[in-house]
């Protein structure tokens, strides 16, 4: 049983899954982006961006993590 | 004055509320039945529901109010922390796989299989009523509160938008919805805070230098007495509240009802336990206590951690930070909506006004409830709005109130098969007896009094909740097995419950992870310790 997504209905399985990973992942990854972005439409002091940097690549590593694993199991 | 936002920091909250509202539309075909809208099918896989858990339980009101209480009171606090990862592990351990195994709504439905309808109800009425309005409350105003300080939103505007939010996803995909947002809304809460903590920590250099920056009277996790009375009350009221919460908590019991079998539902508490035992004391002791070393003197202690994000985190980041906070308070408040319309519908609509109705007109029903709900929710988060100040400790004290009876019932349900209906319900008249009037007490100043006449002020302190906690809790206890000796069994229920159930836990697996857990916990008390003997 694939264990990341909520089966609702209980009925009908395969048609009922919503994968968890799926909106949650490409959420995760669009503010990574944003965040990796910031630098660009502000001025920051070298720490900030670090900062910045640091926080956005972790987001869009997660987020892109759960869209591979969300597109691993749908195809398994 | 509050910052402005950038285009990205914008962006990233429309993405985060077009999320919640796309999850709200995608779920609502599964929230068609009762199970399918209140448990979300009763299919969440374990681990899920303890991240949910943890969102449901953290929310603006503690990032806010439990590190305004750290900056407060000082490193004390952190044994809330260090108590729920124990508790939770003797509750999921003790009560929860039972729970599930008997596919009730809520503890409600437990305490009518267990004791009685009367009991049941019970439950049912006073925090359908009493309880949830005023949390809901409670969390509106943490939320907007966290948008005012942030971003320098009108508080009141603020209140509504984000109600309207949290009602609209939650009554359209029901606990299905709650569940899969909790998952988003956990990540986007504690990923920021870490940096704000470990910041906080760098700039004070480290946990050592903490310990010497911080005043006496709060660097001291094991004090001989504390603002709660002598150490001992403290951490046994700790104890017998936590029971009580982790027990009796309408919307965090739904996390292991709306499991996938009972080893599930234990493991969501058990995966809890380890956020708090790990990770939560740097999102909120931590902050709490750079927040008193760096600015000593905030106008609130509610403004402890608003002033840590807007002092340590860039812009971009500090984008996150606030769609982690609007999180954190959606997080628990559509967990709270969720459970008044699973409690108001099944427990009392159902029960008590019109049976044998249809599933589309019950989940109809819960929607109409959760409206009005909400509704009644913002008048009260405008009555909060006007006494404020230490909000976290105000719903402690309200908390210490109205569960120990019920939360010591419940759990002298499954430890004892002598317990009675009549007994129960003695101890729950007791109890909450014994609750209010201690609360009455407390507040005309006869507790105090009482106190000073009779030598007794380092054991009833000003902040006596944990000891009200304590008393309240045996007097139930008390009161339930006496009663109980001498009055009837209801053996039908008694058989079928504890004869059939293992008594901790309901397979090897789950004990060997409850041992490990409490491990776990020992370590994380040895090394803070350490740093705040």
């Amino acid at each position: 049983m694939n264990r990341e997504v909520i089966t609702m209905t209980g009925k009908n399985e395969t048609e009922s899954r919503l994968g968890i990973a799926l909106l949650n992942g490409a959420v995760l990854s669009l503010i990574g982006i944003l965040v990796l972005v910031t630098p660009w439409v502000t001025e920051l002091t070298d720490s900030e961006r670090r900062l910045d940097n640091i926080a956005g690549s972790a987001l869009l590593i997660v987020g892109l993590g759960l869209l591979y694993w969300h597109f691993k199991r749908t195809k398994a | 004055m509050a910052p402005t936002l950038l285009s990205t920091e914008w962006a990233m909250i429309g993405v985060f509320v077009v999320a919640v509202i796309l999850w709200g539309l995608r779920m609502r075909t599964g929230a068609k039945t009762m199970e399918g809208a209140f448990l979300a099918g009763r299919k969440v896989p374990g681990v899920i529901a303890s991240f949910s858990t943890v969102a449901t339980n953290l929310n603006a009101n503690d990032f806010l109010g439990l590190t305004g209480a750290v900056y407060a009171v000082g490193i004390i606090m952190a044994h809330i922390i260090f108590n729920n990862s124990i508790v939770l592990v003797l509750v999921a351990l003790l009560l929860m796989h039972r729970l599930r195994r008997y596919n009730v709504y809520s503890l409600g439905g437990w305490l009518e299989q267990r004791y009685s309808s009367s009991v049941g109800n019970a439950y049912s009425i006073i925090w359908t009523f009493v309880w949830m309005l005023f949390n809901l409350g409670l969390y509106i105003y943490g939320g907007a509160l966290v948008l005012e300080t942030l971003l320098g939103w009108n508080l009141y505007l603020s209140i509504v938008l984000l109600s309207i939010l949290a009602a609209f996803y939650t009554l359209l995909g029901g606990l299905g919805a709650v569940v899969a947002t909790d998952v988003l809304q956990i990540a986007l809460m504690f990923f920021p805070l870490l940096f704000v903590g470990f910041a906080g920590l760098d700039e004070v250099g480290g946990l050592s230098a903490l310990a010497e920056k911080l005043p006496e009277t709060h660097k001291h996790l094991w004090p001989e007495e504390t603002p709660f009375g002598l150490l001992p009350i403290m951490l046994f009221g700790m104890v017998f509240m936590g029971l009580s919460y982790w027990s009796c908590e309408a919307q965090v019991v739904q996390r292991p009802l709306s499991a996938r079998d009972p080893e599930e539902a234990t493991i969501s508490y058990m995966g809890a336990a380890l956020w708090y035992a790990i990770i939560v004391p740097f999102v909120i002791v931590v902050p709490g206590l750079v927040a008193l070393v760096l600015f000593p003197d905030l106008p609130s202690n509610d403004h402890a951690m608003p002033t840590l994000v807007r002092t340590f985190l860039p812009p971009g980041l500090y984008g996150v930070a606030v769609v982690g906070l609007i999180a954190g308070f959606l997080s628990s408040a559509d967990s709270q909506i969720n459970a008044f319309c699973t409690l108001f519908t099944n427990d009392i609509y159902r029960k008590m006004i019109r049976p044998d109705r249809s599933d589309a007109h019950y989940v109809s029903v819960g929607r109409v409830a959760g409206v009005v709900f909400t509704l009644a929710a913002i008048l009260t988060a405008l009555i909060v709005s006007r006494n404020s100040d230490g909000m976290f400790l105000f719903a402690v004290s309200v908390l210490a109130t109205i569960m120990p009876p019920f939360g010591a019932v419940s759990l002298l349900g499954v430890l004892w098969r002598g317990a009675t209906p009549a007994g129960a319900l003695a101890g729950l008249v007791v109890g909450g007896a014994t609750a209010m009037g201690l609360v009455v007490a407390a507040v005309t100043g006869e507790l105090s009094d009482f106190a000073a006449r009779h030598d007794l002020t380092n054991i009833i302190t000003d902040d006596h909740l944990y000891l009200r906690t304590m008393i309240s809790f045996l007097m139930t206890l008390f009161a339930t097995v006496v009663v109980s000796l001498f009055t009837k069994k209801k053996q039908e229920v008694d058989s079928a419950i504890l004869d059939t159930v293992p008594l901790f836990g309901s397979s090897n697996r789950v004990r060997v992870y409850g041992v490990a857990m409490l491990m776990l916990t020992g370590i994380a008390y040895l090394f803070w310790s350490q740093y705040f003997a």
